[in-house]
């Protein structure tokens, strides 16, 4: 207990880093059924044919840059969520944003509009109109009554689920595809210009959470000790829920819902480390982009044609991962 | 009093609704002030008003009327920071459902004090370690504070407010969850707390003996309103308390050390005779 300054957390950033680090290897060497390391060296290299370099550097480079990002955001989204509403069911999409930005996709896409930008932004539209939609009704109230904010969100999703089963009813076969599609989360065919909207919009609310991130502490001795402690409560939840929220819009446009990251990535690290946002921050954005960037690899190695829908991945190993830790700790 | 007394802070006719003025009123015309180095007791039945008007000293709600002065100067002309730095409040009830190690709690009370990240200089570390020497919490520091018992809590948060290093200590019925050793133990170290290192105390509770005992002056509500105030001497009377309290009240003195003491007498109304 004698180093509480923040040199004590330095291995474990150093080791999310090396972890991140092989994992981006992985999902760089993977492909449909396979993993070449030689190929890989030689791509970046620049003594492969063009072909094994276009592949390595104009699909799977995009690709494991947004996986990276969107397990960030997610990961992130969700230990902020959790921390605010204190409810350990938090989820990135707890406040409506699934529901807000699959009604948005899901009108952009039976407009007919391109996977990008038209769907993305009709999808970020819906997301934003949710969130305002929320912070409207909570914001009458008292530092936002936690729960109404939650049943809030709960209600707006349910809407939404309803609205997307009529839309879906509705239309042909064709488009019902790309609907599941998006509303599994997909992470196919980002190119390097959408990858990098994604950074450009998920850094800064990096940024914002973590200057927060003892805030957040804080907020967890309830509003009046939060406040007493020199906190501005409203403020600081509403800076947050706004960060998270735009992060997660701008991740959701680019690969859909993907479920569970959000949820048991924040868990898996306060089961280990503890309860300080400070560290938990790095961890959650570290982590998990290593694990969405590893599940992804998964998706696209096990089956010997086409991909598993990497939801179905991170799922399938985070949950044994989180139960062992839950019992072993328990 | 003493023109001598150096006040710390002084409320002037408060009052306070919820809902704006229209509201019900919670507090009507509240006055009542506090020297450093004093400790003062608030006392009333469930729902008279005394956990908001903490709320209203420690600046976390604004009356709706009069002012609150602290240390000379209106309290919502202080900055959150600056605030934070000199009032420390302990809420009824924190509950802490997450894991966290005792020592890091008490940190957390240091953060006025430090930048927005919270890092811990060398001179925090020593301001929390004397705080939990103080209250008697040093060999927990390691311990997650879920694990505490109630007595053993109370002292952490006690700590956490030290470390704060307040002028003004306001705690919200401190001892309520705890076994008698320990309700004097708490008020024990709240003593301490004003002799010590000059803190104005205010506290609100329920045990009229264990303020008698305590605390140097009271302040009495009844529905919102001042019923008495001074002294404990003065502002704890068997009349006083059977009209605040509605019940009957046998008033003697205690066998061992010079406070009056009151004995609740079961199946008395004097309001109904």
């Amino acid at each position: 207990m004698k180093h509480q300054t923040p040199w004590r957390w330095t291995p474990v950033i150093l080791g999310l880093f090396g972890l991140l680090a092989l994992t981006a290897v992985i999902g760089l060497a993977t492909g449909a059924g396979k993993v070449d390391f030689g190929e890989l060296i030689r791509a970046l290299s620049g003594s492969g044919d063009s072909m094994a370099n276009a592949i390595v550097t104009r699909i799977r480079l995009p690709r494991v840059l947004v996986a990276a990002v969107a397990g960030a955001v997610l990961a992130l989204g969700g230990l902020t969520f959790q921390a605010i509403l204190r409810n350990p069911l938090s989820e990135p999409y707890i406040l409506g944003v699934s529901g807000g930005s699959a009604v948005g996709a899901i009108l952009g896409i039976l407009a007919g509009f391109s996977r990008f930008p038209g769907v993305g932004l009709s999808a970020f539209a819906g997301s934003m109109a949710t969130l305002a939609l929320v912070v409207f009704l909570a914001s009458g109230r008292a530092s936002f009554a936690r729960e109404f904010l939650i049943l809030a969100g709960v209600m707006v999703n349910a809407f939404s689920s309803a609205f997307i089963l009529f839309l879906m009813s509705m239309v042909q076969d064709g488009k019902i595809h790309t609907i599941m599609f998006w509303l599994m989360g997909d992470l196919s065919s980002p190119d390097m210009g959408q990858a990098a909207v994604l950074c450009f919009s998920a850094v800064p609310c990096f940024i914002l959470v973590l200057v927060l991130s003892h805030r957040m502490n804080l907020l967890l001795l309830g509003n009046d000790k939060a406040e007493s402690l020199g906190i501005d409560v409203k403020r600081t939840t509403l800076l947050l829920l706004v960060a998270t929220s735009f992060m997660v819009s701008a991740t959701v446009c680019q690969c859909g819902l993907l479920g569970f990251v959000g949820l048991v990535i924040p868990h898996i690290f306060r089961l280990v480390l503890g309860t300080d946002h400070r560290i938990l921050g790095p961890a959650c954005i570290l982590g998990g982009a290593s694990y969405l960037v590893f599940c992804d690899a998964a998706a696209r190695f096990i089956p010997s044609q086409g991909e598993i829908p990497v939801g179905v991945v991170t799922a399938m190993i985070g949950v044994p991962i989180f139960i062992t830790l839950l019992r072993r700790k328990a | 009093m003493s023109e001598r007394r150096k006040g710390a802070v002084l409320a002037e006719h408060l009052g306070f609704s919820y809902g704006g003025p229209e509201g019900d009123a919670v507090l009507s015309d509240v006055s009542l002030d506090v020297a450093q180095g004093e400790f003062c007791a608030i006392l009333g039945p469930n729902g008279s008003g005394k956990s908001t008007l903490m709320r209203l000293l420690g600046g976390l709600e604004k009356p709706v009327t009069g002012h609150v002065e602290f240390f000379g100067k209106p309290l919502a002309s202080y900055s959150r920071n600056e605030r934070a730095r000199r009032i420390a409040y302990v809420p009824q009830t924190v509950s802490v459902d997450f894991s966290i190690a005792v020592r890091d709690l008490v940190m957390w009370g240091r953060s006025p004090h430090q930048g927005l990240w919270g890092a811990g200089s060398s001179v925090d570390r020593e301001i929390v370690d004397e705080a939990m020497a103080f209250t008697s919490v040093s060999t927990l520091a390691a311990r997650d504070a879920r694990t505490l018992s109630g007595g053993e809590r109370q002292r952490v948060f006690i700590a956490a407010a030290i470390a704060q290093e307040p002028s003004l200590l306001l705690l919200d019925e401190p001892t309520s969850a705890l076994d008698p050793a320990h309700q004097i133990r708490v008020m024990d170290l709240l003593t301490r707390l004003k002799t010590e290192r000059n803190m104005a105390v205010v506290t609100v509770l329920h045990d009229i003996n264990l303020a008698a005992m305590a605390a140097d002056r009271a302040v009495v509500l009844k529905r919102g309103r001042v019923a008495a105030i001074g002294p404990v001497s003065d502002a704890l009377s068997r009349n006083i308390l059977e009209n605040v309290y509605e019940c009957g009240f046998h008033e003697d003195r205690h066998p061992c050390i010079d406070v009056p003491r009151f004995t609740p007498v079961p199946g008395k109304n004097p309001m109904s005779n």
